[in-house]
């Protein structure tokens, strides 16, 4: 999931510099969306939460 | 004759490619302690760096097509992200007696200065946001600075591929371990 997130930083990155704004910009929603569910996923994990 | 449009875009656009440059700086660094103490990064210490590169993002598209609010908003929403991962590390060891993760520079953790650089640049952006007169269209953009552009877009499109292969190399395509203490594939 990390090297998933990497990956798409970096199609995101080179998509901005070629002059894709939309596209980058998709693609780092999408990388930080899965970063996010990470984080997620980690809090939850080790705390054992009830929510 | 001073125009106040140029002098208010060159000054966004300097003190952008500062921040960038220690964003550079932060990641370069943290591959380096990596490398040579060494130590490896956990799995939260991978999400903070990939809170910074996506801040980076958000300052390159600044860059590329032009200082924007929505750029501005990358930014912010990627340090808020950043300093959450950095505080829940600090949370895991802030009671005294808990342990740490990884050693101490100037006294702080590498989590520590991460949360404070992140919320530095979320403060600095903030400010940056506010002065109106850069989203006026002025097409100014000499070629020193477009040199600057291109090199520091290299740097992190450098610095996520040697993201990328750290990771690979320390947790194969499987899960992270949550203390890592060696590599998963030996080169």
């Amino acid at each position: 999931m990390l090297i998933g997130i990497y990956v798409l930083l970096l199609a995101a990155t080179l998509l901005a510099w070629s002059g894709w704004r939309r596209f980058s910009i998709a693609f780092f929603a999408l990388g930080f969306i899965i970063a996010i569910l990470r984080f997620w996923h980690h809090v939850t994990d080790t705390l054992n939460l009830q929510l | 004759m001073l125009n106040i449009n140029h002098f208010v875009l060159a000054l966004e656009r300097i003190i952008t490619e500062i921040l960038l440059l220690g964003i550079v700086g932060i990641l370069f660094a943290a591959l380096i302690i990596q490398l040579t103490v060494p130590e490896l990064p956990c799995p939260l210490c991978i999400l903070q760096r990939i809170g910074f590169l996506c801040i980076a993002f958000g300052f390159l598209l600044n860059l590329r097509f032009g200082p924007r609010p929505s750029h501005y908003t990358i930014v912010l929403i990627s340090s808020l992200f950043t300093s959450f991962v950095a505080l829940r590390q600090i949370a895991l060891h802030v009671i005294p007696g808990t342990g740490f993760y990884g050693s101490a520079i100037f006294g702080l953790h590498l989590y520590t200065w991460s949360c404070i650089a992140s919320i530095a640049i979320a403060i600095v952006t903030v400010l940056l946001l506010g002065m109106d007169r850069q989203y006026r269209k002025v097409g100014y953009a000499p070629n020193t600075f477009k040199f600057i552009r291109n090199l520091l877009f290299t740097l992190v499109i450098i610095l996520i591929l040697l993201n990328i292969g750290s990771t690979v190399l320390e947790c194969g395509f499987t899960g992270c371990p949550d203390n890592p203490t060696q590599y998963k594939i030996k080169v």
